[in-house]
């Protein structure tokens, strides 16, 4: 259940206007900055380094960690291991009574918001200064950071002139320059007198105790500098084996983080250097600084041993992925949790921080995979969040309705295909109550944003057998596992691919024992009704045992995919999904695949209009098609023009239309601005569930348009 | 505690990199470069000197900087010239003279040996850093670096600099100079034989 605390946060957010326009902005330069700034370097070998280095820091943490401890005893800094926020924060104001501190400058520490080190300080009546300037920005205006590299993105310069108006007594100019300057000066003094700098590290090497520190404002410098006492505050995951592994991470975390080739310092530290120690007197003396190490866990071991998550090593905190994720650039980072945002926040909080609502927020992902595309650990974030949500629900219980639906009914054809029979028979059969609502997928009963097709008075199980189909020229056989949607929204869809299939040559069956793939069961954790539906798929297929499955669905695709895994305890049904799973043909890339071998002639329907395509999350992010769909649309002869965020979620990402509406409609009006400012005549996709989101939202937002799965433009090209 | 990182048989060993590289890269995040002999480095000190309305001026001695007669011409100037201090001296200085161990191509960055405090002041502090480098002592990348790291770097403190320090975090407007110098030249030395 999404708590009315979260609706109404994600209700603030969407109209924080200032937000949004930053956030707009930023998502929109992004990209393009970031693949300059990666010129002349391989992203993919770079990521797969990164994600080898921290896989087998995971693999020997204890060693390493032991191994970087002992290092930097060597070399005569201290080292502090930290269990819990507690301890970090006892032993660092232990340190400030023993040393007589009572200012500390801060420069960027994601470990002291973890611990929120501020707030103890004020408890202790210690004077703590935030550096960087945009922590320093949200430190004087009380908020929380919004984004793990820029904290401040959720404010303008007027908001930010107001708050230093406030904190100097002054009135200041919105002008960004300015407040810079003003910055540069008020913490001029402070770092002046300080006697304790804290700041984090981005890397920490076990075989020599070094640690790098990447900053852009020269804050950090004057951190490690000016004071007599530097703590440095650095998480387990920051460890790496060997000097030279920081080679990739160091090309790769400004690349992504802010499309920089590197920023403007780094600082690597190994053991304590000189500082300046001033008496009493006003006379000062150079000696050797005092370095202390605060190795902390906070969550982190807990997680390192994690068979799945423990993959969350590989994160370097470089937030490309909140850059790129729909959800934060609508939401930005304080819905999260107070640490870390976005779906990495989610996964992240749920170890580390906020743990009580990483439940909660780990909702808001869409699974789409934007992120995972340009992830530095090459972390796949939409399938921990999934394998997370069927971790909750083992802990709390399927929710009673789903359960109901997915054990009683759905697991159960005949039933399941009679009430969605049933339900074609009423007017208007969303309305009937809530158990029709809660359906998974297309019963869903919001409508705000875009109108739910009906379902078909004849399914497509039923028009397959009305369908004139010709004589096979070719030997193998093919079967279409069509999927609900198909089934019992759009058959016109099945036939189309049925057609094309048979016009290439092929005889074409539907086995009728088919049913739901699973894909509903499988995300909400009930892994029992899973399997029992892919059993009577696998049987409906073993008994027509054809050389080719196709689907028209990349989720049924990928569901499909799993079934080996899902049936791994039953040695007969596991045989039967080995031998399947490699009989998968995802239709829009098959039917590319057919046209170029020749065994499939289209008609041209130049002239015919402009057509653009959308790309469904998982066909593109998931399956890696969207060349083939793209290919066989130019076959046909119709012009073609790319819309703007072609590869961006539509915002129907399953039952999340339900969950989040106003969400997945602020998602639906940016698909349908695109699309309008594309100027086609006709949007193609190659997955129903697209189909079905895109051509609610025009019907309901408007516009003269068409739009059509991949098949049905193919049926129009037949000879 | 070594005071320096760079050994003179480096410039045979590790992969040399070109200035043009280091030049577009630099200069890309506004640093401003040169490449010049003794002689004329003194005429752009003078010029820097002049043009930056200097007052005060720390800096780090080192052959390099001696030789190219900093302490004449800021007397010529009228310029307080301080090659030791403390906060307070660093903290009114216009400009930072210090030498580099080398320079970095692949990145345009420079590396300084940060082990000595007043160093880290002369580098950090003042609103403009020039930092010098001795010609023949560019790296071409990453690689090449560590391997000078391995050999040499046991403990202490090493910086990499990368143009002049810089902030987006209001309005991701890019502003430069923010708690660090808000220019940084480059200044490539070639000595006479
Ligand atoms: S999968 Fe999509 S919605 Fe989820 S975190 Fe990644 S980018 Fe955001
Ligand atoms: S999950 Fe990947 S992209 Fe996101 S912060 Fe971590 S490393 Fe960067």
């Amino acid at each position: 259940m999404i708590t009315k605390e979260l609706k109404d946060k994600i209700k603030d957010k969407l109209k924080d206007n200032i937000q949004r326009k930053n956030l707009g902005t930023f998502s929109e330069v992004y990209p393009g900055a970031r693949a300059k700034a990666f010129e002349g370097y391989d992203i993919e070998d770079l990521r797969e380094q990164i994600a080898n280095i921290k896989k087998n820091v995971v693999k020997n943490l204890d060693k390493l960690a032991d191994q970087f401890q002992s290092e930097v005893e060597k070399r005569g800094a201290i080292v502090y291991r930290a269990k819990t926020d507690k301890d970090v924060i006892d032993y660092i104001m232990k340190l400030c009574r023993e040393k007589d501190v009572k200012l500390v400058v801060k420069s960027k520490s994601m470990v002291s918001e973890e611990v929120e080190l501020n707030e103890a300080f004020k408890k202790e009546g210690i004077e703590s200064q935030e550096t960087d300037l945009g922590e320093w920005i949200i430190q004087i205006a009380g908020h929380k950071p919004s984004h793990m590299v820029m904290p401040a993105i959720h404010l303008n310069r007027q908001q930010v002139a107001d708050y230093f108006s406030k904190e100097l007594g002054k009135d200041m100019e919105p002008d960004i320059p300015f407040l810079v300057h003003t910055a540069r000066v008020q913490l001029r003094e402070k770092f002046l007198k300080a006697d304790m700098g804290i700041s984090g590290a981005n890397i920490a090497v076990a075989e020599n105790g070094s640690l790098f520190i990447v900053t852009n404002e020269g804050n950090g410098r004057l951190t490690a500098t000016m004071p007599r006492i530097h703590v440095i505050l650095v998480g387990y995951e920051k460890l790496v084996e060997k000097m030279t592994d920081a080679i990739p991470i160091l090309r790769f975390l400004p690349r992504n983080a802010t499309a920089q080739v590197l920023t403007s310092y780094v600082n690597l530290i190994s053991g304590p250097s000189e500082a300046i120690v001033e008496n009493p007197d006003g006379s000062f003396s150079v000696q050797k600084k005092e370095l202390h190490i605060v190795l902390v866990d906070h969550g982190r071991l807990e997680m390192a041993k994690d068979p799945v998550f423990k993959e969350l090593y590989q994160c370097i905190r470089c937030a490309a992925c909140t850059n790129v994720c729909p959800v934060y650039a609508l939401l930005g980072g304080h819905v999260y949790g107070h640490v870390y945002s976005g779906g990495i926040g989610a996964l992240l909080n749920s170890f580390i921080g906020s743990k009580n609502t990483a439940d909660q927020i780990q909702e808001l992902c869409l699974t789409c995979g934007r992120c995972t595309e340009v992830c530095a650990g090459k972390i796949n974030i939409p399938e921990l969040i999934v394998e997370m949500r069927k971790r909750s629900v083992k802990k709390a219980g399927l929710p009673t309705l789903p359960k109901v639906v997915f054990q009683n009914i759905m697991s159960n054809r005949q039933l399941f295909h009679n009430m969605l029979r049933m339900a074609s028979l009423g007017q208007k059969p969303f309305k009937s109550g809530p158990f029709i609502r809660n359906l998974p997928m297309f019963l869903s009963g919001y409508t705000k944003d875009r109108s739910l097709p009906a379902i078909v008075d004849v399914p497509f199980r039923d028009r397959f057998k009305g369908l004139k189909l010709k004589k096979e020229t070719k030997k193998q056989k093919i079967a279409f596992f069509s999927g609900c949607l198909i089934d019992f929204a759009y058959p016109e869809i099945g036939e189309a691919v049925v057609e094309s299939l048979n016009c290439a040559g092929f005889k074409v069956n539907f086995p009728q024992d088919q049913t739901c793939c699973g894909t509903p069961m499988f995300l909400m954790g009930d892994l029992e009704s899973a399997k029992k539906v892919a059993m009577q798929n696998l049987d409906a297929m073993q008994k027509e045992n054809p050389d080719f499955i196709v689907l028209a669905c990349p989720t049924g695709v990928e569901m499909w995919e799993r079934y080996p895994e899902l049936m791994k305890d039953n040695q007969r049904y596991y045989e039967i999904a080995v031998k399947f799973s490699k009989r998968i043909k995802e239709y829009t890339s098959y039917i590319n695949e057919l046209c170029e071998k020749g065994e499939l002639k289209l008609k041209s329907l130049k002239g015919k209009g402009l057509a653009t395509y959308h790309d469904s999350c998982h066909l593109k992010r998931v399956l890696g098609i969207f060349e083939e769909p793209r290919s066989v649309i130019k076959k046909t002869g119709l012009e073609f023009v790319e819309m703007r965020h072609c590869d961006q979620c539509c915002g129907m990402a399953g039952s999340y239309s339900v969950k989040f509406p106003e969400i997945s409609g602020e998602l639906a009006d940016q698909k349908h601005k695109d699309i309008m400012e594309s100027k086609a005549d006709i949007v193609l996709a190659g997955c129903p569930a697209c189909v079905l989101q895109i051509r609610g939202l025009i019907d309901k937002k408007g516009g003269n348009v068409k739009v059509k799965h991949i098949a049905e433009l193919i049926k129009e090209a037949l000879e | 505690m070594q005071t320096v990182l760079w050994d003179e048989k480096f410039s045979g060993k590790v992969e040399k990199g070109s200035f043009e590289d280091f030049k577009r890269r630099a200069e890309a995040v506004s640093a401003e470069v040169y490449f010049t002999n003794l002689n004329d480095a003194k005429n752009i000190l003078q010029e820097i000197f002049k043009r930056e309305n200097a007052k005060n001026i720390i800096a780090f001695k080192s052959d390099l900087v001696d030789n190219t007669g900093v302490d004449k011409i800021s007397k010529d100037m009228n310029i307080n010239l301080f090659f030791e201090g403390g906060k307070k001296e660093a903290n009114i200085a216009d400009i930072g003279i210090s030498e580099m161990e080398c320079a970095l191509a692949e990145t345009g960055s420079v590396i300084e040996w940060s082990y000595p405090v007043w160093k880290r002041l002369v580098s950090a502090m003042p609103n403009v850093h020039i930092a010098l480098v001795r010609s023949n002592r560019i790296v071409k990348d990453y690689e090449s670096m560590f391997e000078i790291f391995k050999e040499k770097f046991e403990s202490g403190h090493i910086s990499f600099i990368t143009g002049p320090s810089r902030t987006a975090d209001i309005e991701r407007v890019l502003t430069i100079g923010v708690h660090g110098p808000s220019k940084l030249v480059v200044m490539f030395v070639e000595e006479e034989e």
